[in-house]
């Protein structure tokens, strides 16, 4: 079996990941198949009830490297298994929009220190948000915590 | 089906799941918080606490099969209460609660002493430094103290804006 693929099994039977599911906050959209769908995996995070907004949204992964590389994901569409339309993203003011930025790289992956295509060209967010730029010893849950963080905030306004 | 509880406790760097397969009394439990805890303890003088979820004072009495369910969160500590500083602005609130109250009770509370209502307190986190790592709601108080001095300071501080 794959290391990256190891590893990524191995957190996600560790209580801090169990109880982001037992808590309803995360979870992995067809478990069953992570070996078979690997590096790609798709996670949903749960987002407040809002009217005409998704309880949930969905991120494809790619995590390829895991956990020495960083992560990177994209908002998705799964029903069509597709990138998520950019006017299906979530919004709000400030910390929401910052970190989910269509216009930004084309829309493939979250502007934020612990994700992998983001992390280039910035360097100086290692001193900046020491707190969220991933380290080789990280988890998926540091990934999962922000963006859940963010969506959980009271920026969040719609998607 | 095999019983699996959350344990948090002194010296816990993160919270762990533990199969209660084997572990009857509180002394198997105690036991098994020591192999996971980072901290040396003296068997002779030092007492620990079970803390269990229920309640902010309950702790556990009578057999583990008995009192903990599936998914239960126990804290395992020797101090009985932690004092809570939190600063927010240079001004400071403080609380002595149980080692198991999660950091969601304390967040809540500290938002009431410094009147900020909950639309502003949704953008508020705690840290332990003004610029460290945000501090999850489901942490337990006492997994950031130590015994004898059962005590931590927290910061208030903004989420903040990830700015290119």
């Amino acid at each position: 079996m794959k290391p990256d693929l190891q590893l990524f099994l191995e957190h996600i039977q560790d209580a801090p990941f169990l109880l982001g599911v037992d808590e309803d906050r995360w979870g992995i959209h067809d478990e069953e198949n992570i070996e078979d769908n690997w590096p790609y995996i798709i996670l949903w995070i749960k987002a407040p009830k809002k009217k005409g907004c998704p309880e949930k949204y969905y991120f494809r992964f790619d995590l390829s490297g895991y956990s020495s590389q960083a992560p990177t994901a994209c908002p998705w569409e799964i029903e069509e298994n597709k990138k998520l339309d950019s006017s299906k993203w979530p919004k709000g003011s400030k910390l929401v929009s910052s970190v989910f930025n269509p216009g930004w790289n084309n829309g493939d992956a979250l502007y934020c220190p612990c994700d992998r295509k983001a992390l280039k060209g910035h360097d100086r967010w290692k001193n900046q948000y020491p707190e969220l730029w991933w380290r080789s010893d990280d988890t998926i849950v540091k990934y999962l915590t922000f963006v859940h963080g963010i969506l959980n905030s009271g920026d969040y306004v719609r998607a | 089906m095999e019983t699996k509880i959350y344990l948090h406790g002194e010296g816990m760097k993160s919270i762990k799941s533990l199969s209660l397969n084997g572990i009857k009394t509180k002394k198997d439990l105690i036991s098994k918080f020591k192999e996971q805890s980072a901290l040396e303890f003296d068997d002779r003088k030092d007492e620990i606490e079970v803390f269990l979820d229920k309640d902010l004072e309950e702790k556990l009495n009578g057999n583990v099969d008995r009192v903990i369910r599936d998914k239960d969160h126990i804290h395992c500590h020797r101090c009985k209460k932690v004092e809570a500083t939190v600063v927010y602005n240079s001004d400071n609130f403080n609380t002595k609660l149980p080692p198991n109250v999660k950091l969601q009770v304390i967040l809540k509370r500290a938002l009431a002493h410094f009147k900020i209502g909950p639309k502003d307190g949704a953008d508020l986190v705690l840290r332990l430094t003004e610029q460290g790592e945000i501090l999850q709601d489901y942490d337990r108080l006492g997994s950031f103290a130590k015994f004898p001095d059962c005590e931590v300071k927290f910061f208030l501080t903004p989420k903040r804006n990830v700015q290119g």
